[in-house]
């Protein structure tokens, strides 16, 4: 374990404040900084060398008792005890500090604060930054004025709701680096209590922090505190004075959280006109935003980079159709990529505004055949057709779904479809799919997804990330709805074309390279609403996505939506990423027992130099 | 409580000294200014130092994970300069062997204590946070006392000229351990990969026995007298 590299500083990343005396100005490594680097299996050995310390201690503290049950105790047998309890004592102590402690004393790390927002009159998410308290383990009975660490197993709807009732100064949650090793039910609660978590507002910040070995060590050390509070008195109050590290975390933030109110919503629009005068249009739409309990890692993989991508593909794909005259069929096909879709489908809302009330001509005033919106669809084996109102037979999204089912039970049999019928409510604060915007403009419109309760927890996680998704699955979703529409914009089985004939083969097939590069594109950036108008990451998506949109599709536009300053429809708040100090200290008691030691040693000097001075003048 | 951890580490460095010079009987002979020139040469000697491996010494291009021998071997060699430094000390003072010793050893470790000790542990230990370094830090303070007065024994007996002919080698041996003693440690740390007790521990083991050999052979020498 050879120590690693810092240029001009010492090897646990201090600056040099102690330069040997004579070597102050070659700035050579400090002699008693030679600690070695954390590594994992260094954790663990300290750790394990701790549990047989407290073994020991344990040991020795039966002994003791056991000793102390006799009535008569002379006092070479009191001497003995005293000496045995202290060899023992410095022999824990060697043992454990035999090598410094592996982490550093303060350590300084980025967080991602849970979102907060303001949505039709109803507050969101929590209210707090500051953060200046102890760190405890979530199994600790006693919570109150402590920030409580939390890896994502202990993220429970019992465990947070308990923590919020004791009033706990603040939550934080570590997030493994590979979410692909947590299992799968694990991920399942997550995504619940998250789901409930931003249902509510609380004052109580809630952190979110990727892990590594400084915060992993502290997660351990917090627990095995936690667990030792059962064992006996005596190792208690040894381990409280002697060997206990307790964990100070720092948020230190004077401004006060502000509103952003200058956020924007940028929406893209392309179209592939057909031919023919009047033609009916087919709008495709998906909303390209991602929602999550911290709007810094939301990567919203499934929900809904799929969406974007499958409609990435269908433009590319149809566009080659729409090419050459013979195959252009007598439909225009539009294409829609809208933001805010998690905050009640806001892009959709005044695009549709803009196009049916501030411009001249639109596509959307003539007819409309319907509206097709994907959300949701990169995993699973069922596909629900999401509508407002049960389609009547023989319009056209009655017979869209025909041929949807046709392709379904020819090529995918096993793939299961599903029509799930919500009325609209509108006294509900939220918009549960992107079609319901366009049935208030009387626009008929559904949506396509494997899920099948709009009120999902996989519709907005911070678990939904590129690991999670399944690129075939994603890619016979994708066939299915491109089929489907190939069959009924030419009207294949009218025209007694056979049921299985694949329109998509060959040159025109799916590609699987340009999907998954499309999603790893999607799912590099957080594409948190709050984040996608100003920072320069996010920008460069949407420009992106412009550009894509411009290779494809005619008559390009990108509308940006400014919210109304006085009634905004949605209030974002600032303060997404702090920087958390967290400090390794030391209880009173310790200070106190390091002073008794310090005064022994004192004694002991004292008397071995009058010793010497004594001897000294005795020589003479 | 972290003002008492300071207090605590300052006690651990600064008692020590208070209680040799209490007890080598320096108090007696009114040696405290004495003790403050010596302070004062010891600044005077540093700089020099540093003035000299600035200007004649380059700067390590290596890279950081390799340790350049050669290099730190001729800048402990500038490490000579302490003891005509001490040398310088001892001469200036009248008195008896042990005097001179205490006096310069005192006024050089004192020095070396407020130079270099009182302010990382000032702006250090006062933290919130807790890292046992500050301890360490104090400890090596008082290894730091030991060593001087057996370097500065070492010197007065080099300077002799009643020194028996056998006596020469060991005193020219400890002399040179006393200088090189840090390029050692040094040594030790980057190819056994030692953690910072066990460093504290290997410094307080070579110092213990360079003070011992030196005590013998000083002891010897004044009963030979």
């Amino acid at each position: 374990m050879a120590p690693s590299p810092h240029s001009g500083a010492t090897d646990c990343g201090r600056k040099l404040e102690y330069p040997e005396r004579t070597h102050a100005c070659t700035g050579r490594t400090c002699q008693l900084h030679a600690e070695i680097p954390l590594a994992g299996n260094r954790t663990k050995d300290l750790l394990a060398a701790k549990q047989q310390c407290y073994q020991l201690l344990h040991c020795a503290a039966l002994f003791i008792n056991m000793n102390g049950e006799k009535t008569e105790m002379t006092a070479r047998q009191d001497v003995m005890l005293l000496s045995s309890a202290a060899v023992l004592l410095v022999l824990c102590v060697q043992h454990l500090h035999g090598s410094a402690l592996p982490a550093v004393s303060s350590y300084e790390f980025s967080a991602y604060r849970m979102q907060q927002y303001n949505l039709a009159r109803q507050k969101h998410g929590c209210h707090g930054a500051i953060v200046v308290a102890e760190a405890r383990s979530a199994d600790e009975p006693l919570l109150t004025r402590r920030c409580v660490i939390m890896k994502v197993q202990d993220f429970t709807v019992e465990k947070y709701f308990e923590a919020l009732r004791q009033n706990a100064a603040a939550v934080l949650i570590l997030l493994p680096q590979n979410i692909s090793s947590v299992p799968h039910e694990t991920v399942k609660s997550f995504m619940v209590t998250e789901n409930e978590a931003l249902q509510k507002e609380t004052l109580i910040p809630l952190y979110v922090v990727p892990e590594d070995e400084q915060l992993l060590y502290m997660y351990e050390e917090v627990k095995q505190a936690a667990a030792s509070r059962t064992s006996s008195i005596f190792v208690r109050v040894l381990r409280s004075m002697v060997t206990a590290t307790a964990f100070q975390i720092l948020v230190s933030n004077n401004n006060a959280i502000k509103a952003i109110t200058d956020n924007t919503i940028v929406t893209l629009e392309g179209v592939l006109p057909g031919t023919g005068e009047d033609a009916p249009t087919i709008v495709i739409t998906a909303h390209y935003d991602s929602y999550g309990l911290a709007p810094w890692l939301s990567y919203g993989a499934d929900s809904n980079g799929s969406g974007v991508t499958i409609l990435l593909e269908l433009a590319r794909l149809f566009q080659k159709l729409y090419s050459s005259s013979s195959t252009r069929p007598q439909y225009n096909l539009m294409f829609s990529l809208t933001g805010g879709g998690k905050y009640n489908f806001l892009g959709t809302k005044r695009w549709i505004e803009e196009n049916l009330d501030h411009a001249e001509s639109s596509l959307l005033h003539d007819s409309v055949a319907f509206v097709l919106c994907l959300d949701t669809v990169a995993k699973g084996d069922e596909l629900y057709v999401h509508v407002s109102r049960p389609p009547k037979p023989d319009t056209p999204l009655h017979s869209f779904i025909q041929q949807l089912e046709e392709v379904v039970s020819f090529r995918f049999p096993w793939v299961k479809v599903g029509l799930v019928h919500k009325k609209i409510n509108l006294v509900e604060s939220t918009v549960a799919w992107e079609h319901e915007r366009y049935s208030l403009r009387r626009i008929l419109g559904f949506t396509l997804s494997h899920v099948e309760d709009p009120k999902s927890e996989l519709r907005g996680s911070i678990l939904d990330t590129m690991s999670q998704v399944d690129s075939r699955k994603l890619k016979r979703n994708g066939i299915i709805i491109a089929e489907a529409l190939a069959r009924y914009m030419y009207n294949l089985s009218d025209k007694g074309s056979p049921k299985d004939v694949q329109v998509f083969k060959g040159h025109l097939d799916f590609q699987d390279s340009r999907m998954s590069s499309l999603m790893s594109f999607l799912t590099s950036v957080p594409r948190a609403a709050q984040l996608l108008h100003k920072e320069p990451s996010q920008i460069l998506l949407v420009n992106s996505l412009e550009h894509e949109f411009k290779s494809y599709l005619q008559q390009v536009h990108r509308h940006t939506f400014r919210q109304d300053k006085r009634d905004p429809d949605i209030t974002f708040y600032d303060q997404m990423n702090q920087p958390i100090v967290m400090y390794r200290v030391k209880p009173a008691a310790f200070d106190l027992f390091l002073g008794g030691c310090i005064t022994a040693y004192l004694g002991i000097a004292y008397y071995s130099i009058q010793e010497t001075g004594l001897s000294g003048n005795r020589l003479h | 409580m972290t003002l008492f951890h300071f207090g605590n580490c300052f006690a651990l460095a600064y008692f020590p000294y208070f209680i040799t010079y209490k007890c080598s009987g320096l108090s007696e002979y009114n040696a405290f200014w004495r003790c403050v020139q010596a302070g004062a040469t010891y600044l005077f000697v540093q700089l020099c130092k540093m003035l000299f491996l600035a200007t004649f010494f380059p700067t390590w291009e290596g890279g950081a994970g390799v340790y350049d021998f050669v290099g730190e071997f001729m800048k402990s060699t500038v490490d000579l300069a302490d003891l005509l430094g001490l040398h310088l000390v001892m001469s200036r003072n009248a008195g008896k062997g042990e005097y001179k010793i205490m006096v310069a050893a005192m006024g050089w470790a004192t020095a070396e204590l407020v130079m270099s000790r009182f302010l990382p542990l000032w702006v250090g230990a006062r933290g919130i946070e807790f890292d046992w370094k500050y301890i360490q830090m104090s400890f090596d303070s008082n290894i730091s006392l030991v060593h001087y007065i057996a370097m500065a024994a070492v010197v007065w007996m080099f300077t002799r000229y009643d020194l028996p002919k056998s006596f020469r080698l060991p005193v020219t041996v400890l002399l040179a351990l006393c200088v090189y003693k840090a390029f050692l440690i040094e040594l030790f740390v980057h190819v056994f990969l030692l953690g910072s007790w066990t460093v504290l521990l290997v410094k307080a083991v070579l110092t213990g026995a360079i003070s011992l050999c030196s005590l013998f052979l000083f002891v010897t020498l004044v009963h030979s007298n």
